[in-house]
């Protein structure tokens, strides 16, 4: 065994780090049948005891494929040629003509929209300038620029629209509440979305194809508002009877709520103002006049409006409550009671902040629920640039914003009519600002000041510029799994497991003794090193991930009996058990690599062409075979080394 | 246990019944492909596929005939394992209308249950495109990459062995799957899990003749005074109870996904579990028969 110390502390570490990313799916495994034995009560209790500790374990936890735990698995497409069609000035009979065929020709070959519209251009028209259907002065596209400069700018409006898109796209899913969406961008013009134990396909399919549309609204009198909200939460005072039954399910909700009101009040300081370089007074202070704690704990779980959410009157700004990402939903559903939608002040609008107003120490984000005026005063076509800036006395990010001529009219109107009142900034029914109106603002030059930081201020830009430009996303391919073929999968691929693996652990046996026990050994350490690599790299288990899995328990065999035979062989030779094996190993190793660095080639391959679950599969193929030859090369090696020169044991095999 | 051990066959001598039995399967192959062709899935064809629940006390034959009604073509349907069954439409539209007429034909004409979707499959034309291509750049880019690997690493000679036998391998995988569409009781449809298979298939393959060339190389050095023919012969003599024997194992654990894997894989295991037959079959009287005649071409020519 001398000399073997390296390996056997190779394997430990290995062995150990594998254990260590493992833990929490164990933990995970172990607390979800726990919790599955509990009564229903007794659950829920334990559930919100230990609500942090439990979203670390399922947050670092192997992650489950939609296929396995069922979802809706969405590609969608930013329509490029009719965001070109946007861009264009002009648009006379061989752009029409460029852009039909280059639309078709993105179908059917490899090439993006704005590449095959240029080449078609030019192949067509060959002294032809794009130039003249782009003009653009903010972007430096004039009359001289030529045909590469133009194409660069497209396919940078293209980028942004992308952009825009998984922006728009965000915005939608959290507002849908689902846990744990993954939205990607993949390749020039698409978006995947996942969205995990969704099951409503058409309402999400509504939600993300939608067309999104940037408008500026006013907003309700924060005096008027407070009445209302004081209504609504009458209205939904529970009868006797089902306050008991509510108050159990609740209580943690409004427990969590305390914890966060503890964090910090919430800054809200943007101002509008015209940008004649005057001096922002600076942002108020506001939002720390919150809710007493102990008040909402009392009232809060006997009122399902309390329960999903904090109102929040008497502020400055209309705000009509807080709630925290989870909640909104349930907010949203419990606004839609037409007698409720009466109690709102007329006219008057419910939506949401587009960035959380408060964060709470265990992750969880809070919005706020704004009353705006439904009729928008102004639509995002009269955007014509949108900037970040930043002010030359203080370096404090603003956004600079530039209006056509009719915008800048009924700008002018609107400002002077409603200085001291809020404009909120609105997409898709998500305000992402609402600054306060200084001045009149006459000739379309805008600024909006007091912002917390520039990632504020160019969230505000990319909102603006989007809204400028429509993006039209279209579904491409859609899976949905439901949550009982999910479940169906996943029975059916733990049996495949097992059963796979027990039946080549008895041929094994049975077919090389005592070696055959060492290979099993080995078989299962590949297991669990299998998975452990899955977990440490974060990949997601699929169905075909588990077939690649049972797959590998069939062929991670192979090593060993490789070396097995020639050590059969060796032995048949003459050589004593000792040298039989030595010369097993060595004689057997430059087989055993080509042929797994071959199969590893492929498996590099399949990852990189193959969609979704078959990247699954690729990924446990290779992290297999890692494994196995690890164990087949070094610990099953080990073994023998231990049990033939440290203990003198005669090993058969077979 | 043993198997095949001190194995003596004569197999490089008798390798023109290889060339028979190759040569028929694969006449068959390129047969079906020409004529019948391939059955794709909708992942390359695009369209709409859906699993209806609550359904798998019914006849297929009447799902599809009230399914015929409402949407005036004749619907793909097939049973679904114990979910329900499938439905495939080539009817463009709307996912949501058409899900809902899926629904609300089935309900209307199996009243007193719940017929519901359990899952959804769309792909459109576009993304259709996208995936085929990838599936061709898939499966060439790596009967490229092995052809390099193994050049690199023995000959040209084994190399052209070696992907001659995966271009059998592949081929008569394919064939089979042409001559069963429209007859084997499960999905034969091609589909992305099936170019997963069959690149399975190219790496397993491959595996087994990488670990016979293995041995003739070493041979070569060993035996110097032996014809090629014989080393060729002796080497996959030697290695043979370990081709059996791996072969059993991954056999073993392809059948079990093909019963136990559910319906989903039941395609791709079926592809596996031919594969593996025919990559055991084709690294003995396909890879290794060719780098016999390539050698002795060469030896002619230089002769």
């Amino acid at each position: 065994m001398q000399g073997n110390g390296f390996k056997v502390g190779l394997t430990i570490f290995f062995v150990g780090l594998c254990g260590f990313y493992l833990f929490p799916s164990v933990q995970n495994l172990y607390v979800s049948y726990k919790m599955n034995n509990m009564p229903e009560e007794e659950r829920v209790e334990y559930r919100e005891d230990n609500r942090q500790w439990l979203q670390q374990v399922d947050a670092s936890s192997l992650n489950l494929g939609l296929d396995l735990q069922g979802g809706m698995h969405v590609t969608l497409e930013v329509e490029i040629g009719n965001l070109l069609n946007q861009l264009a000035v002009n648009k006379d009979e061989a752009f029409q003509q460029a852009l039909r065929t280059a639309e078709q020709r993105a179908e059917e070959e490899n090439v993006s929209v704005v590449e095959a519209f240029v080449e078609e251009f030019e192949a067509e028209n060959p002294d032809g300038r794009l130039s003249r259907y782009f003009r653009n002065q903010g972007e430096d596209i004039t009359r001289r620029s030529s045909n590469d400069e133009v194409q660069e700018y497209l396919q940078g409006q293209a980028d942004t629209a992308v952009q825009n898109g998984i922006q728009v796209v965000r915005n939608r899913v959290n507002q849908y509440g689902v846990t744990e969406p993954s939205i990607q961008r993949q390749g020039d013009e698409r978006i995947v979305v996942e969205l995990p134990g969704v099951s409503d396909r058409e309402r999400v399919r509504d939600l993300l194809e939608s067309a999104s549309q940037l408008t500026f609204h006013l907003m309700a009198n924060p005096q008027q508002l407070g009445e209302s909200v004081q209504r609504m939460i009458e209205y939904y005072e529970p009868t006797a009877e089902d306050s008991a039954r509510i108050a159990e399910a609740q209580a943690a909700d409004t427990a969590a709520m305390e914890a966060s009101t503890d964090t910090s009040g919430v800054t809200e300081g943007t101002e509008l103002a015209a940008s004649s370089g005057q001096e922002a007074s600076g942002g108020q202070q506001q939002g720390t006049a919150l809710t007493e704690p102990g008040e909402s704990a009392q009232t809060g779980p006997q009122n399902s409006l309390l329960a999903a959410m904090q109102p929040m009157p008497g502020q400055e700004q209309p705000i009509i409550g807080r709630a925290f990402a989870s909640d909104t939903s349930r907010v949203n559903e419990l606004l839609q009671d037409p007698s409720v939608q009466n109690m709102l002040p007329p006219g008057i609008e419910p939506m949401w902040t587009a960035s959380p107003v408060l964060t709470t120490e265990d992750g969880r984000e809070a919005f706020h629920l704004l009353a705006v005026r439904a009729e928008p005063e102004l639509t995002g076509e009269v955007v014509t640039e949108a900037s970040v800036q930043f002010d030359r006395q203080t370096n404090e990010p603003k956004v600079s914003i530039t209006m056509n001529s009719d915008g800048a009219r009924r700008w002018d109107r609107i400002t002077a009519a409603n200085i001291g009142n809020r404009v909120s900034i609105v997409l898709d029914d998500i305000v992402y600002s609402s600054p306060n109106i200084q001045s009149r603002i006459s000739g379309g030059r805008t600024e909006i000041t007091g912002l917390e930081s520039r990632q504020e201020a160019s969230d505000i830009v990319t909102v603006l510029q989007s809204g400028r430009l429509q993006t039209d996303l279209n579904i491409i391919s859609e899976r949905t799994v439901g949550p009982s073929l999910g479940e169906e999968s996943t029975r059916a691929g733990f049996i495949s497991v097992v059963a796979g693996f027990l039946l080549v652990v008895l041929f094994m046996i049975m077919y090389y003794r005592t070696a055959g026990v060492v290979a099993d050994i080995a078989l299962l350490l590949n297991l669990i090193l299998i998975m452990g690599i899955l977990a440490g790299f974060g990949a997601t288990l699929t169905l075909p991930g588990i077939a690649g899995i049972v797959l590998t328990i069939g062929m991670a065999v192979d090593a060993n009996v490789l070396v097995y035979d020639r050590v059969r062989e060796e032995q048949a030779t003459g050589k004593t058990l000792r040298a039989a094996i030595n010369a097993g190993y060595e004689q057997s190793l430059s087989a055993i690599l080509d042929a797994n660095i071959t199969t590893f080639f492929v498996g590099v391959i399949l990852y990189s062409f193959g969609v979704g679950p078959i990247k699954g599969f690729a990924v446990t193929l290779m992290a297999g075979i890692l494994a196995s030859l690890f164990t087949a090369i070094i610990v099953t090696r080990i073994i023998f080394d231990y049990m033939v020169e440290d203990r003198r044991m005669q090993v058969s095999y077979g | 246990m043993r198997l095949f051990e001190n194995a003596d066959y004569s197999l490089i001598p008798n390798r023109r019944i290889g060339y028979i039995i190759s040569g028929t399967l694969l006449a068959i192959s390129i047969l079906s492909l020409l004529t019948k062709g391939l059955a794709l899935g909708i992942d390359f064809r695009g369209g709409m596929e859906f699993v209806v629940g609550n359904t798998t006390d019914l006849n297929t034959v009447d799902v599809r005939s009230a399914l015929t009604e409402s949407f005036e073509e004749e619907p793909e349907v097939k049973r679904f394992g114990d979910v329900g069954h499938l439905v495939r439409i080539s009817k463009k539209g709307d996912i949501t209308t058409m899900e809902n007429q899926v629904v609300s034909a089935l309900n209307a004409q199996f009243s007193g249950r719940d017929i519901a979707i359990e899952s959804t499959n769309v792909v459109g034309p576009r993304f259709a495109e996208d995936l085929k291509r990838g599936a061709i750049y898939a499966v060439l880019g790596a009967l490229l990459v092995v052809f390099l690997y193994i050049m690199v690493r023995f000959e040209w000679r084994y190399s052209l062995g070696a992907v001659a036998a995966l271009v059998h391998d592949v081929t008569i995988t394919l064939g089979i799957f042409s001559v069963l569409a429209g007859i084997a009781p499960f999905s034969v449809q091609i589909d992305q899990s099936l170019i997963a298979a069959f690149l399975t298939i190219v790496g397993y393959s491959l595996n087994d003749t990488v670990v016979v060339f293995d041995r003739v190389r070493e041979y070569v050095n060993l035996f110097k005074t032996e014809a090629f023919d014989e080393i060729v012969n002796r080497s996959i003599n030697a290695t043979l109870s370990r081709t059996v024997v791996t072969s059993l194992t991954t056999l073993i654990v392809v059948t079990i996904l093909f019963v136990f894997g559910g319906e989903v894989l039941r395609g791709f295991s079926f592809a596996l579990i031919v594969g593996v037959v025919i990559g055991t079959y084709s690294s003995i009287f396909v890879a290794s028969p060719t780098i016999v005649e390539l050698n002795r071409r060469l030896e002619k020519s230089a002769a």
